[in-house]
């Protein structure tokens, strides 16, 4: 037993959870639409977008990072200014600082397809002072089939991580109590039909919205990461890590797993 | 590649597409200028803004800039701090604008 876990260390992706072996991108294996970012996976990041130069050293900005879902959704960035910087915490854990001024990452047009997402995001959160976008599906999680979290919110007290589900009726479930800077791994999901708006944090669900979110699936659009489209509500803080997954609702294990595996990598529980 | 230092550059909204264009020229990136800034927070937008680590080099090209940069870098609106060692730039961003009187305009749709 000790030799095969010593195996799966080395292909550093496979976490134990139970005693089973796990990896974010069992998430992927019947294709589902989506994007995994593992900013602690150094051969995934590059500081320029079409990424010809690695990083290679906490301090470097951080113009691509390769989705490791196989979808290849990378996400990018071109201006300087607006590149997140990689950098490592005491503890020796990878994140993308984004800078909540103007620094923001983004995803090709992404097309779920289904009416289901499911959102695992490794999360320091540095200030409360102001609405931020952590992810957003193109320019408005409220428009017809997107989605978003805010970390924090608008609604006051601002101490919170808000998620944003919308077929055609956007419902918002609002954890608070979370006060920055604070460490968390901030889980999302959303189903349209099944009219559910879920948001976890640190493995334990901390607010739920059941009211009908309209009709209709997820609809396609870029994910924004760090930033409104680009242009507002930028966030203060750091990325650990980022799963997006459409595709059918998870088990209670399969979610478990998967927050248990972004807490390796951010350290928040 | 070290970038210590913190830079907080803004402009005033008319010459936003020069400095983008600028900075475009110089192979930073489109839209360099994105952060939309006003006296009330609220629309219109009079300054634009960027916030960025650089390294010792930019800072330089400030007091010895190349031909092409001197107009642009003459209308930058003066802030206090312009350039620190620190990778706070959420904090160095802020205490720049609110030296000047100035607020980011914030979106509040849904």
């Amino acid at each position: 037993m000790i030799g095969r876990v010593g195996r799966l260390g080395r292909l550093g992706r496979f976490s134990l959870t139970n005693g089973v072996s796990f990896s974010p991108l069992s998430l992927f294996a019947a294709s589902e639409p989506g994007v995994w970012l593992d900013p602690s996976d150094l051969t995934t990041l590059f500081q320029d977008a079409a990424g010809t130069t690695p990083v290679t050293a906490p301090g470097q900005s951080v113009g691509r990072i390769l989705d490791k879902s196989g979808r290849g959704n990378h996400a990018t960035q071109a201006t300087a200014a607006a590149k997140p910087t990689y950098q490592v915490d005491s503890n020796g854990r990878g994140y993308l600082s984004f800078d909540g001024v103007d620094d923001w990452l983004v995803t090709p047009t992404i097309t779920p397809g289904i009416d289901k997402v499911q959102v695992f995001a490794g999360v320091r959160k540095l200030s409360d002072a102001a609405r931020a976008m952590l992810l957003e599906a193109g320019t408005s999680g409220g428009a017809t089939g997107a989605f978003n979290i805010e970390a924090p919110s608008i609604a006051a007290p601002a101490a919170t991580y808000l998620f944003t589900s919308t077929g055609t009726v956007a419902r918002q479930p609002v954890a608070s109590g979370f006060a920055a800077p604070i460490t968390n791994v901030v889980t999302s999901l959303g189903d349209i039909s099944g009219d559910l708006a879920t948001i976890r944090v640190n493995g334990t669900q901390a607010a739920q919205n059941t009211d009908d979110q309209g009709t209709g699936n997820f609809l396609a659009y870029p994910l924004y990461i760090g930033r409104r489209a680009g242009t507002s509500l930028p966030f203060n803080g750091r990325i650990y890590g980022l799963i997006v997954r459409f595709g059918a609702n998870l088990t209670a294990d399969q979610i478990a797993q998967t927050e248990t595996w972004m807490n390796s990598k951010t350290g928040a529980y | 590649m070290d970038c210590p230092y913190s830079a907080v550059l803004i402009l005033p909204s008319e010459y936003k597409d020069d400095g983008d264009a600028f900075s475009e020229m110089m192979g930073w990136g489109p839209n360099c200028y994105s952060v939309p800034l006003s006296e009330t927070g609220h629309h219109p937008a009079t300054h634009y803004g960027c916030r960025a680590q650089v390294q010792q080099s930019f800072i330089d090209m400030f007091d010895d800039p190349p031909m092409e940069a001197v107009e642009l870098i003459n209308v930058l609106i003066p802030v206090d701090g312009r350039f620190l060692e620190t990778d706070d730039g959420y904090t160095h961003f802020a205490t720049a604008i609110s030296e000047i009187g100035l607020k980011v305009i914030d979106d509040v749709a849904l």
